[in-house]
């Protein structure tokens, strides 16, 4: 029971703080070139894939784009469905490199990455944009530090964190 | 160069890749890689068949390719317009208007997505087509 009630607190302490950081990111930070994000409530997802498992990871992820998407008012908009896309294939991507046993950062890296095909793959088929393909490159590109960058924050983070 | 070496075998050691595999770095390097090879193709593709249209109340008034240096001279409804393009960029260098807020818009290149508008004198630059 007590450790019951213990991973409930986690899970929510988790996904108010992903809200949070997906927020923090869209006000303060915003975008780069090409639309390269830093990608900050991923570090939530990494950590909470490691300490409370894949259903817990899926919990959070989806709290982040439901409620951080209903704060800014832009729930179901075209923005909230590409957001989903992204949020979508990275947690896939998740599962797998965790069930590989992969180390911390490469999972922030491959997550990443897939957070951008899965955002280009829906605006190349639900909006009929095939063109938006040729920033790929670009996304990638970026992803990849950013990827690094989340995946030592997690990795720091983890340390830290006795369950 | 030893010194750049011994840099880089300790930041390996301490924080980014001490918990990664090798298979993992690998992937990760060959990611890096074929993204730049993507860039780099997207960006020699891309570049050399650029059009740029001017148009003046909506229509086409000309257009030019942004490799090739020149000045071109164009009245507009309010007045005299002077573009300059030079090192496959261009820009409004003389304009007669009250606010010259194209002349404020500055340089664009290809790269570019917004377009250098005059209101008063009716005329909008935008990139017109890419490579295909």
């Amino acid at each position: 029971m007590r450790t019951d009630t213990k991973r409930f607190v986690y899970l929510a302490l988790l996904s108010a703080m992903a809200i949070i950081l997906s927020m923090i990111e869209s006000t303060y930070i915003g975008s780069f070139a090409y639309g390269i994000r830093v990608g900050l409530a991923n570090i939530m997802a990494l950590i909470t894939v490691r300490l409370l498992g894949i259903r817990a990871m899926w919990v959070v992820n989806m709290m982040r784009v439901f409620v951080g998407m209903m704060l800014r008012g832009l729930i179901f908009g075209s923005t909230f469905w590409i957001s989903m896309g992204g949020v979508f294939l990275s947690s896939v991507s998740l599962i797998l490199t965790t069930r590989a046993h992969s180390s911390v950062v490469f999972s922030s890296v491959i997550s990443a990455v897939c957070h951008s095909v899965g955002q280009v793959i829906v605006v190349a088929l639900f909006y009929h944009q095939p063109a938006i393909a040729a920033i790929l490159p670009y996304l990638l590109l970026g992803s990849v530090p950013m990827g690094i960058l989340t995946g030592i924050v997690a990795e720091r983070a983890l340390k830290r964190i006795r369950l | 160069m030893l010194q750049l070496y011994h840099s880089v075998r300790a930041l390996k050691n301490r924080v980014i890749l001490k918990n990664m595999k090798k298979y993992e770095r690998w992937t990760v390097i060959l990611l890096i890689v074929l993204c730049l090879c993507a860039v780099l193709f997207l960006r020699r593709k891309s570049t050399p068949s650029v059009r740029v249209g001017i148009y003046l109340n909506d229509e086409l008034y000309t257009s030019f390719d942004p490799s090739e240096d020149q000045v071109i001279e164009m009245d507009g409804n309010y007045g005299h317009m002077v573009v300059e393009v030079k090192d496959g960029g261009w820009q409004v260098r003389e304009v007669e208007c009250p606010n010259h807020i194209c002349e404020k818009m500055g340089r664009k290149t290809p790269e570019d997505l917004d377009p250098i508008t005059c209101v008063p004198n009716g005329i909008i630059i935008m990139v017109e087509s890419y490579a295909d």
